[in-house]
């Protein structure tokens, strides 16, 4: 049985393209036949995410113009057999596209993929209804700031007045030195404020940035934050994995030198 | 010299207590200055027939359902010929 799954965030520049390109990854690694939607219609980005933007030839809407068909749209990833990029178009806009043909085309995308995995543009308006139109379930990606937590509460709200009811939080960017001294909300600051159920803690790190400009989400460098969004896809497939305990990770290096900051 | 060594409030504190305020407030459609405008109206409700204590109260709306819950720790009883004078007094300024 295949699952709809929208990533979704509110505010812009929290990391929703990011989680996309490498749960996406991830979850083809696991053996799982993945397709990532770009619903950005107008805001292609998707694909240099994966390094696929030397590939596209038709987009989203030509498929649901008619213009092409499904099959030729899909971009496979040659590093990643199971993994399919649907990217978006650059000369439409939001209105290209309407919330009834994207649940027409999740349906089609069901027949062939275990996970469609839908990255939704920034805001609540046209783009954002058409992303989560012909989702079961939405991963709500956040940062522990003020802005990215308010704007993830509304769209907690609108996902539920959506009946989206399986919601999961991604709370990205986390500075454990920041939370440490008490500069930083911590992880059980932000899942207390939002109310809704952890799936995964991304630390700030500095080899997603070095992954995207190579495009290539989860190259295998083993860092902490690719280590993490493994850990994502297999809480994705049932597996209980134990969340990193960000919140006091504190050696005693950083205890003594915390002391005499003091 | 003292400042140095005092314990400051830092930022994440003064975030969580502010995003927990106004993000109640919106999810209900009640603005922070509502939401004070309610606690000091049922305290002053409270307060006509029971001696509570004022410091104690905590008011506060969960979500998921939404619940209104009040905790108004109650102290002894009151003059009960006061509570209704006052309570006249109250009703005329209203009319």
């Amino acid at each position: 049985m295949s699952e709809v799954i929208v990533i979704t965030s509110g505010k812009g520049g929290v990391g929703k393209t990011t989680t996309v390109a490498n749960i996406g990854t991830g979850l083809a690694m696991l053996g799982k036949k993945v397709v990532v939607v770009d619903t950005d219609i107008g805001l292609r980005n998707l694909d240099v995410v994966l390094g696929l933007e030397n590939r596209i030839v038709y987009n989203l809407v030509d498929v649901i113009n008619g213009s092409c068909r499904l099959r030729q749209a899909l971009i496979k990833d040659k590093r990643h057999p199971d993994l399919c990029l649907l990217p978006s178009a650059q000369t439409k806009d939001k209105s290209a596209v309407s919330p009834e043909q994207m649940i027409k085309l999740t349906d089609d995308l069901r027949e062939q993929f275990d996970y469609i995995l839908l990255d939704c543009p920034a805001g609540i308006e046209q783009g954002f209804k058409n992303a989560i139109a012909g989702a079961d379930k939405a991963l709500v990606v956040t940062t522990p700031e003020v802005s990215a937590i308010r704007d993830a509460d509304r769209i907690i709200g609108l996902l539920e007045a959506n009946e989206i009811r399986d919601i999961r939080l991604i709370i990205n960017r986390l500075r454990p030195d920041m939370i440490a001294r008490g500069d930083m909300m911590s992880v059980d600051d932000v899942t207390e404020i939002l109310a809704v159920d952890l799936i995964g803690t991304i630390l700030d790190d500095e080899q997603i940035v070095i992954a995207t400009n190579q495009g290539e989400p989860l190259s295998g460098k083993s860092s902490q934050a690719e280590e993490e969004y493994m850990n994502i896809c297999k809480r994705i497939l049932g597996e209980e994995i134990p969340f990193a305990d960000i919140n006091r990770k504190q050696g005693l290096l950083r205890k003594i030198g915390n002391f005499f900051k003091k | 010299m003292k400042a140095f060594f005092k314990e400051k409030k830092r930022s994440a504190g003064y975030a969580r207590d502010r995003m927990k305020l106004l993000l109640i407030s919106e999810r209900i459609d009640c603005s922070p200055q509502m939401m004070k405008m309610l606690r000091n109206d049922m305290i002053h409700t409270v307060k006509k027939y029971l001696t509570i204590d004022e410091e104690q109260i905590k008011i506060q709306i969960t979500q998921e359902p939404a619940v209104l819950h009040a905790y108004i720790p109650v102290l002894n009883k009151k003059d009960n010929r006061l509570v209704s004078s006052q309570l006249l007094k109250r009703t005329d300024k209203l009319c």
